[in-house]
């Protein structure tokens, strides 16, 4: 299982974070101060650490420093806006950061990258009778190649990632296509309705009344 | 054109004119001099010559004049002086010559000028290239004596010495443009150095200063100059750190309030997304509804912060016992249920200000003493007269405050110890706040502390007669 630090000094969010994560199957532990989060890492060894910037007694650029030592990927979270500490923060070794305030998909889909990128998440993800390689981004259906488009494919990722979550329009359309969600168009009912027929998932992704889609597992 | 060059062209040419005007006005009176000289000198040897003559011919009879020739006569007093002509002829009336001495007869018109008073008169001739000062006279017996100098060499020196002083005059003229030239861009550099320093500055470069040391206009301009830019440095510099301050204030606000805006959006999208148990979905409820306080009393204190800086507050005299009594009334429900001791003890006196404003602080101090104190502890609120203001203290017997975060505690959003300070709903604003309504209020004041045995906050309000005292001191100041 994968193990992941939180090093959050303040405790709403720190709660918030280990909450989601354990739900997508993380094993995390959380550390309130610098302090704490370098004695933890010296002890255990982690597969992520989630860093805030702003800590009490080691600042989380000191705590970054340590982790790169022990070559342990680093995501910072910072408040949104900050630019020298996203650019301090990524030159100093970390693999990618957070602005707060954040959504929990798009915390889930940033932590996912930088685990796959460090090869420490399955590479072979398995649904019912459907198998997906990350690596190569082929999705089989029962031993068949099935054609997905880059959409459809992200998509499936998205909903994989976010079992028995209800994903609104609006996160599922930020984080597959990008930008703003205008609430007009169909774009998303499209695909999904698409990705559900190619796959055979027409009874596992249920529509929610005016809010949009839940893979159920 | 550069002014080095204006300069450069309009001395010179003067500087010119005036030095062949004065050596041309000194050559010519030099050489009317000569002539008139060489004139008089003239004048005189005909005159001389004239006497001779005619006295030599009183002398002798009718008889004997009428034997002997002019030459004769002429060479007999030349005999008896020892001297012999070599510039002398002698006409009649009808202008044959009687006698000459000399080959040279010039043409001249004087004949017709002389009358019997004026009987000698001299004419300057051109002949033959050369010039020839022409002198004649009338005798008494109507014969005319004529005598001739060459003075050409008069004509000539003139002319060498309009050609020398030409040689000369130019030599001068390039020495004084050269030195005129030296000058000029003596200055000049000055001036250059000046609009160096001046376009560095505009640049961006606020420490260059224009470095010139002479004392004229240009001198005194770059000092201006200098001084101007010291000026203006210190007012960039009051900006800097204001906008600063700002900017600090701006990054502390915005992660003030990110981090209760992250939870909520956090906690309701988890709640939204997720079917959750009732624990958990208890919880989620429960930082929403902190986190939103958080961001109320978050937005009321920075209200009133904003308020105090604002507001034209009310000033007045305020009975210091009473209003200390009224804040330790305040207070007092929430120090009992702590379990923690008031003591007021307060002087009879007088302050000025806001009630309200002066309450806000006195509170809040209370409120900080609070938190840093348990149960058991004691409070002291005490208010004494000092001279013309009147001193209120808070001392309490508390956790006190690291000496490294005491200086840094009137920071709006600082807080020394910030998981507490959430814990207990502070915003890191309290303080800040104090200092901005005592500041308003012109009062003095301090914080000591230390670790484990307590904080006192002395401060120090003005009672209306200093205010008064102070307002005479300054209305005379602006007489003065």
């Amino acid at each position: 299982m994968i193990k992941i630090l939180i090093v959050e000094d303040e405790e709403a969010i720190a709660h918030l974070i280990k909450m989601n994560l354990v739900k997508a199957g993380y094993q995390c532990e959380l550390a309130f101060d610098g302090e704490e989060a370098a004695d933890k890492i010296a002890e255990k060894s982690y597969d992520l650490i989630l860093l805030d910037i702003m800590l009490p007694k080691l600042n989380g650029y000191e705590v970054l420093e340590y982790a790169k030592s022990v070559d342990i990927p680093v995501i910072f979270l910072t408040a949104m806006g900050e630019t020298q500490q996203k650019v301090k923060g990524l030159r100093m070794g970390a693999e990618d950061y957070i602005a707060k305030p954040f959504e929990i998909a798009e915390l889930l889909a940033r932590v996912e990258t930088v685990l796959r990128r460090y090869k420490k998440t399955e590479q072979h993800q398995k649904l019912y009778d459907i198998e997906i390689d990350t690596q190569s981004r082929r999705v089989t259906r029962d031993g068949r190649e099935v054609d997905l488009t880059t959409k459809e494919y992200e998509l499936l990722l998205l909903f994989v990632r976010n079992k028995n979550r209800a994903l609104y329009r609006e996160t599922i359309y930020e984080s597959v296509w990008g930008g703003e969600y205008s609430g007009a168009g169909r774009t998303v009912d499209l695909h999904v309705q698409r990705l559900k027929k190619k796959l055979g998932l027409e009874e596992h992704i249920t529509a929610i009344y005016k809010v949009g889609y839940r893979l159920e597992v | 054109m550069k002014l080095s060059w204006k300069l450069f062209f309009l001395t010179t040419p003067i500087f010119i004119l005036f030095l062949t005007l004065t050596g041309s006005w000194v050559i010519q009176e030099s050489f009317q001099r000569s002539l008139q000289q060489e004139i008089r000198r003239c004048m005189a040897e005909n005159q001389l010559f004239q006497n001779s003559y005619e006295l030599t011919r009183y002398n002798l009879s009718k008889e004997q004049l009428s034997k002997v020739s002019v030459g004769w006569l002429v060479e007999s007093f030349h005999r008896n002086d020892g001297q012999s002509g070599s510039n002398t002829r002698v006409y009649d009336e009808s202008g044959s010559i009687l006698y000459q001495d000399t080959g040279v007869q010039v043409p001249n018109n004087i004949r017709e000028q002389l009358t019997v008073e004026n009987n000698t008169g001299y004419e300057l001739v051109q002949w033959h290239e050369k010039t020839y000062l022409v002198v004649m006279s009338v005798t008494s017996f109507s014969q005319y004596i004529e005598t001739t100098a060459d003075i050409s060499d008069l004509f000539e020196s003139r002319s060498e010495m309009y050609a020398r002083y030409q040689t000369g005059m130019l030599f001068v003229c390039m020495v004084a443009g050269c030195l005129i030239l030296i000058v000029i861009f003596a200055v000049m550099k000055n001036v250059q150095k000046l609009s160096a320093a001046v376009r560095s500055f505009a640049g961006g470069q606020y420490g260059v200063r224009a470095e010139v040391n002479s004392r004229d206009e240009i001198g005194a301009l770059a000092a201006d100059f200098n001084w101007m830019a010291d000026a203006m440095s210190v007012q960039m510099g009051k900006l800097q750190s204001e906008v600063e301050r700002q900017e600090e204030f701006t990054s502390a606000f915005a992660h003030e309030l990110k981090t209760p805006l992250t939870s909520i959006i956090g906690y309701a999208d988890t709640l939204r997304q997720m079917e959750l148990s009732r624990e958990e979905t208890d919880m989620c409820a429960n930082y929403i509804y902190h986190q939103g306080k958080r961001l109320q009393s978050l937005s009321y204190k920075l209200l009133e912060l904003m308020m105090v800086g604002r507001q034209d507050f009310l000033q007045k005299e305020i009975s210091a016992q009473e209003f200390l009594q009224e804040i330790g009334d305040t207070v007092a429900p929430a120090l009992k249920e702590k379990g923690i001791i008031l003591d007021i003890q307060a002087q009879k006196g007088v302050i000025y200000g806001d009630q309200d404003l002066l309450s806000t602080v006195f509170i809040n101090f209370l409120d900080n003493a609070r938190k840093a104190s348990q149960s058991g502890q004691h409070i002291r609120l005490n208010g004494y007269v000092n001279g013309s203001g009147y001193i209120i203290t808070v001392e309490d017997e508390g956790r006190g405050i690291p000496e490294e975060s005491l200086n840094r505690i009137t920071e709006a959003f600082y807080m020394a110890d910030k998981s507490r300070a959430r814990k207990e709903g502070g915003a890191g604003l309290g303080l800040a706040l104090c200092r901005k309504i005592l500041e308003v209020h012109k009062a003095l004041w301090k914080i000591e502390s230390e670790q484990d045995k307590g904080t006192r906050i002395t401060v120090c309000l003005r009672n209306s007669q200093m205010e008064r005292k102070e307002r005479r001191e300054r209305r005379r100041k602006d007489v003065g």
